[in-house]
């Protein structure tokens, strides 16, 4: 009864930060990139069947379904030393390898004709666990693979699977630079309706936030999309350290985010990761010394978070989740919870209580760390919505010039109307409100937030 | 006699006692007291140290002021003493002033008893002197000691075995017979007796047997010269001191006969070594005896310097008197110990009383003594720290069999005896001797390494237990040798650490997948009734729970120490089911079964949390879940847009959504609470109180320190999350309590809420029944018998029943949830009043941005 979970990567950017979740694993696992045990990781006391199983041969093979619209990036995947490491059953490329062409509304119904390919890779996946608690969903809500399959995926897995444990990692666009993809604001309001209504945990990536992490922290000079597939990739393999190394708590997803979620609405996780390392970074200027104290606080500060978001007055944590990794002794826990709460750091909910918790968990040992402790912090915060807000400014922007929504109409699901932009809007102005109601001091004497009112952006 | 300067002098003096010769009994007395004193002078006795005349002065003070004159006549004193000193300040006034402090004691003495002599006082004339003793001893305080005691005492330097003149006691100062007279006693200045005749005597005396003149005086315990044998002072002092030897060798003799009859090993070793002392003494006395008879006849004692005279016999015995004395006072010290004798390490410890001496002829001969005495104690020693084993008949030993039973062959098979340990065992070495005797006792008995003990432990070498010095190096390294195998036979080839590693992880539930198998299994059971449940079924539950964790990879032994019992035999319920670790031999010695207790009480509370814990998550996962399929169907309807679609919507009503909503929020709440409390128990206590003993443990050269750090560790936890009779698993059970209800009453109303939701949607009854039957399939209990009241085939009357029950579970959801805030907080005031800061942590994380204070507030 390992409590397996399976990931499924879709579109480039899912694709490209899952072969970094595999590498990290593998690393840390001591599993060679063709799945076989390394001889010093015989002796581990890991949790591998969490995210692998074993083949005839002994081979560790990842619970993972890679899905593309378009042969190149999984091609560059299967090119790679990690090639030999998937079960090419569970790599779906489409034939024309046309891709979704960034558009959501031709990724979407793209998927309705691949369905049933890739519910039966995931049927054989799920009748291969013991105990499935369910599924990961690794993908950008921008373009069109990743979105829009993503999000047909996301509704068909709630079908199928009505009891399994729905997280996404979803990679947010740069909003400040939308000459990437024009349509990206349609693309990423769609996804999120998705996200509110058939996920029960999203973690968000901002690319934003991660681009800034790379150039401010990291000190690189010329960024590229690798440095921030890493990121995610270290947020990945951090944020599953508890589920995969056994210890006295968070031994599995739902024990780890169900104090996340106390609203299930408000099910939108941000993150923040220090100290952060790369073989690219400039080692003078990165962090030299690691207290959980300082890992503790730093975690706290806007520039180590994962998402953009500026916070106002009223925002503040829902709950929030830190994972610290190394040799820690708990007084020093103890320590710095005391020192942030006396200086009031961080700012809870009025309504209820909140608190940080701490989950330790022991670094592999068969990765050389530079630095004694590092921390993930997984945190609720209100001032999430501002992020959604954005997505909405930017969407009406767009939609108020009617601007692009012909690539659109071509699909079954806009050619009657448009109101699934509309809905769309509604369910994500609804999601901002929740979690401004949440800021609210009465906020449990309140209704059920649905109440509608005028969108508060 | 002819009146010398020094008699008139002295009759002056006299006068100043008794005024002048008015009559011839005047006169007779003041001869008495004359001669009296000048047999003082004659005696040129000098005091033990010449004292100052200051010092002198000042003690006459001291003395005035204690009989009470007060201060005044302290200063008339000290004033006289000035004025004297004026007259001649070159003289040395100390032996004057010595004569008249002496006497003034005597007539002191005799005066308080005589009114007459009050007209001392009204002599007008009086000197100096006598005023100055007329303030110093007034007669009413004059209680002193009399003038023969007071010489005597001064004249005998040795008090201890010293002789008491056998003398006519003074007459008894208050006594009517001894009238208004002054009686003094001429002491005698001439022998009754020769000198070697006395020699004779004393050397029976020295022997111990009574002489012609010298007897033993039981009442005093002394030997005694006869009453009417005239003697002078210095003669009877050298009796007195050569007597002492006799004194001595009886008392030795005594102790050897009583040894002979019913010593113990080490006072048979201690009599024979004053055996042989005693030997050596009667050789000396029968030399002594030689040396009398070489005395030439006719001459004198002394005036050849062949023969024995007082001198010369003192001188020689001058060194058996020391040992003797020495030994005596070893035989009296240990009678003084408890039981009238003192045995085994006691008696060294007086012997070694005797070493710490600076003399350093009485530590020499101490050392020899206690070196004798000692052989039996070191063979005892050193057949306990090479072979374990106790071979002390007499229990002189200290350490002692205990009857610790074979459970307990480790801490309580043997015990030290505080009293036993010799003085010059230092604390640590005692220890250790204790610590290897154990170890091997240990190895032998309980680890089946008897063969190791017989041909490992090294023999001491000859000389290595006849010097303390070099036994205690032999003992420090058996002691290394032994300790290091048990640590090694215990720790390798018993896996001692290994298990009690593998009990935290299992127990204590630091494996946390296998604490989710397990709670995941006993969840899965737990609608069962307990009397279909047999032994094999929780064995096969424990199995499968190790089986679907990483608890699989755990060693084979550790495994099967995994128990999986009932509490009690009669327990009711599955709920009551405690995981246990049971050890064998010899690691049960070490880790006894209470510490494996305590383990079990903290591992079934902890599992108790887990179970809560699981259930709470799993019902926010049903709740996440619901909710999605919630908004799913919605979309799905939206969606297809049909008016059947919409039709078929339904409506919740707000109370139930409402509550809901609540319970997804108190789901979250008691999920975060219980995740601090468990978070607390692992990081806080289980892991701070690890730390320590791993390090200690590490650190550990032998079994008592080890065992000593695991049981600090058990208490460290216990103290913490023990018995559930103790405050802190007390205070939490009512919040466990409420959870468990919470789930109970959440999972009817997600049950009544799809009911309600199906049967709305359903347009025919048919189809109503197939969901109601469905759901009764998948519903708890309560719920069953809900639907089977739901299920009345009045249709129209089900909604509005369904409708309450919703309602009404809406209520308790809200008033359950409720009460936990309150024993929360109840709570949180429990850890506030609790001593120390033990709980601060939790209550810190739990209340982490004060909802519950301010809630309070």
């Amino acid at each position: 009864m390992p409590r397996e979970i399976i990931t499924i990567q879709t579109g480039q950017c899912g694709n490209q930060i899952g072969a970094e979740f595999w590498r990290q694993l593998c690393l840390e696992h001591g599993i060679s990139s063709d799945g076989m045990l390394e001889d010093f990781a015989t002796t581990g006391n890991d949790r591998k069947d969490v995210f692998f199983y074993q083949a005839d041969d002994d081979h560790y093979i990842p619970r993972s379904i890679l899905v593309d619209l378009e042969p190149r990036v999984i091609n560059n995947l299967m090119e790679s030393p990690y090639g030999n490491l998937y079960n090419p059953e569970n790599i779906y490329v489409s034939k024309d390898g046309s891709g979704a062409g960034n558009n959501w509304a031709n990724g979407y119904s793209q998927g309705e004709r691949i369905c049933e390919d890739i519910l039966e890779m995931l049927d054989r996946e799920a009748d291969n666990s013991d105990s499935l608690e369910g599924f990961n969903l690794l993908h950008s809500i921008a373009g069109g693979t990743g979105s829009g399959l993503g999000s047909f995926l996301l509704e068909r897995l709630s079908d199928r699977y009505p009891k399994k444990l729905l997280q996404t990692y979803s990679v947010f666009p740069n909003n400040e630079d939308s000459s990437d993809v024009v349509v990206q604001p349609y693309n990423s309001l769609l996804t999120l309706k998705r996200l509110a209504k058939n996920v029960d945990c999203v973690i968000v990536l901002d690319n934003a936030a991660l681009t800034r992490i790379v150039a401010d922290r990291l000190h690189i000079q010329k960024p590229d999309i690798s440095h921030t597939n890493q990121l995610v990739s270290t947020v990945l393999s951090a944020s599953t350290t508890t589920l995969r190394y056994p210890s006295y708590m968070n031994n599995d997803l739902a024990s780890m985010i169900s104090p996340l979620i106390p609203v299930p609405k408000c099910h939108f996780i941000s993150t923040a990761y220090t100290p952060f390392t790369s073989a690219d970074a400039d080692t003078t200027k990165v962090v030299r010394k690691t207290t959980v104290l300082d890992v503790m606080r730093r975690l706290l500060q806007p520039k180590n978070k994962m998402v953009s978001t500026t916070p106002t007055k009223s925002s503040c944590y829902m709950s929030i989740l830190n994972i610290i990794q190394g040799d820690v002794e708990p007084t020093e826990v103890h320590k710095s919870l005391l020192r942030i709460r006396e200086r009031q750091i961080a700012k809870f909910i009025p309504w209820g209580p909140a608190s940080i918790q701490v989950a330790l968990t022991k670094k592999s040992p068969y990765i050389q760390s530079q630095h004694k402790v590092s921390g993930l912090m997984m945190a609720n915060h209100t001032s999430i919505a501002g992020l959604f807000g954005r997505t909405l400014v930017q969407y009406d922007r767009l939609r108020k010039r009617n601007a692009f929504l012909d690539l659109y109409r071509r699909e079954q699901m806009f050619s009657d109307s448009l109101d699934e932009f509309d809905d769309s809007r509604e369910t994500v102005i609804d999601l901002i409100n929740e979690y401004r109601a949440c800021e609210g001091r009465d906020y449990l004497q309140g209704g059920t937030g649905t109440a509608g009112g005028s969108p508060a952006v | 006699m002819n009146a010398t300067e020094l008699d008139n002098a002295l009759y002056r003096y006299a006068e100043t006692f008794l005024g002048r010769a008015g009559d011839a009994a005047g006169h007779q007395r003041r001869e008495q007291l004359v001669r009296y004193l000048r047999s003082i002078v004659g005696s040129s006795i000098a005091p033990t140290h010449q004292r100052s005349a200051e010092m002198i002065v000042e003690d006459m003070q001291k003395r005035l002021a204690q009989s009470g004159r007060g201060t005044q006549a302290a200063i008339a004193v000290s004033r006289l003493f000035g004025r004297l000193r004026q007259r001649d300040a070159s003289y040395d006034w100390a032996a004057v002033l010595q004569l008249l402090a002496d006497t003034s004691h005597a007539t002191a003495a005799h005066a308080g008893n005589h009114s007459s002599l009050s007209y001392l006082a009204a002599s007008a004339a009086a000197p100096m002197a006598q005023q100055m003793h007329m303030q110093a001893y007034p007669p009413e305080h004059a209680h002193m000691m009399e003038i023969e005691g007071e010489r005597m005492r001064r004249g005998m330097q040795t008090p201890d075995q010293g002789m008491a003149v056998d003398e006519p006691q003074p007459p008894p100062p208050a006594a009517p017979a001894a009238g208004p007279q002054l009686q003094f006693r001429e002491l005698d200045t001439h022998d009754g007796v020769a000198e070697t005749e006395l020699l004779r005597d004393l050397v029976y005396v020295m022997q111990g047997v009574d002489g012609a003149y010298v007897r033993w005086n039981k009442a005093t315990q002394r030997y005694a010269v006869d009453a009417g044998l005239k003697l002078s002072r210095p003669t009877r002092e050298m009796v007195a001191s050569v007597a002492e030897l006799g004194v001595l060798a009886r008392r030795v003799q005594e102790y050897v006969a009583w040894v002979d009859a019913r010593g113990r090993l080490l006072e048979q070793s201690f009599g024979a070594e004053l055996r042989s002392e005693l030997e050596a003494y009667f050789k000396l006395v029968a030399e002594i005896e030689a040396r009398l008879h070489e005395t030439p006849p006719g001459s004198l004692a002394g005036e050849t310097p062949r023969g024995a005279t007082f001198r010369r016999v003192l001188g020689w015995a001058a060194e058996a008197r020391a040992r003797l004395r020495l030994a005596v006072r070893a035989i009296d010290d240990m009678a003084q110990a408890p039981g009238g004798s003192a045995a085994g390490g006691a008696l060294l410890s007086t012997i070694s009383g005797f070493v710490d001496n600076g003399d350093p002829f009485v530590q020499a001969a101490a050392r020899r003594l206690l070196h004798t005495a000692a052989q039996p104690f070191t063979h005892i020693l050193v057949q306990w720290v090479t072979t374990g084993s106790l071979n002390d008949p007499y229990g002189e030993f200290f350490v002692r069999e205990a009857s610790g039973g074979p459970d307990r062959l480790w801490s309580r098979q043997f015990r030290v005896v505080q009293d036993m340990i010799p003085v010059h065992y230092s604390r640590d070495q005692t220890r250790r001797i204790y610590q290897v005797g154990r170890s091997l006792a240990f190895l032998r008995g309980a680890c089946a390494d008897a063969e190791w003990v017989a041909t490992q432990v090294a023999q001491p070498q000859p000389g290595e237990t006849r010097d303390a010095r070099r036994l205690e190096l032999f003992i420090r390294r058996t002691a290394a040798t032994a300790n290091a195998r048990l640590m090694h036979v215990l720790r390798d080839a018993f896996g001692l650490t290994r298990h009690v590693a593998a009990i935290r992880r299992l127990l204590l539930f630091q494996q946390g997948d296998f604490a989710l198998a397990l709670a995941a299994v006993l969840e899965a059971h737990g609608a069962r009734d307990r009397r279909q449940i047999m032994a094999h079924d929780l064995s096969a539950a424990l199995d499968s729970a190790v089986r679907s964790s990483n608890a699989q990879h755990e060693a084979a032994e550790h495994l099967a120490a995994l128990v999986l019992a009932f509490d009690r035999p009669e327990a009711e319920s599955w709920e009551q089911v405690t995981l246990r670790y049971s050890l064998g031999r010899p690691l049960s010695q070490v880790i006894e079964p209470g510490h494996l207790q305590r383990y079990a009480a903290v591992g079934s509370f902890l599992l108790r949390l887990k179970r809560i814990d699981g259930q709470l998550t799993a019902l926010w996962t049903q709740h996440m879940t619901s909710e999605r399929a919630r908004r799913r169907s919605a979309e799905l309807a939206r969606r297809s847009s049909s008016p059947a679609a919409s039709q078929r919507a339904y409506e919740e009503p707000a109370k139930a959504q409402q509550a809901v909503r609540m319970a997804a929020i108190a789901v979250s709440e008691m999920v975060q609470f219980f995740h601090q409390v468990q978070r607390f128990i692992s990081l806080n206590v289980v892991e701070g109180a690890w730390a320590v003993f791993a390090a200690r443990e590490q650190e550990a050269g032998d079994l008592d320190k080890w065992s000593e750090a695991h049981d600090d560790f058990v208490a460290a936890v216990y103290r913490l999350v023990g018995g559930s009779a103790a405050g802190f698993q007390r205070s939490l059970a009512p919040l466990v309590d409420t959870a468990f209800q919470f789930v109970g009453v959440v999972r009817e109303l997600h049950s009544l809420r799809a009911l309600a939701e199906r049967s709305a949607s359903s347009s025919s009854s048919s189809a109503a029944v197939s969901a109601a039957a469905s759901a009764s399939a998948s519903a708890p209990m309560p719920v069953a018998e809900r639907l089977a009241r739901l299920r009345v085939p009045d249709a129209g009357d089900r909604a509005g029943q369904a409708a309450a029950a919703l309602a009404e579970h809406a209520e308790r959801v809200h008033s359950i949830a409720a009460r936990f805030r309150e024993q929360v907080q109840a709570l949180m005031r429990a850890l506030a009043h609790n001593a120390g800061n033990d709980y601060q942590m939790l209550a810190v994380s739990i209340d982490f941005n004060s909802a519950y204070t301010a809630a309070r507030t």
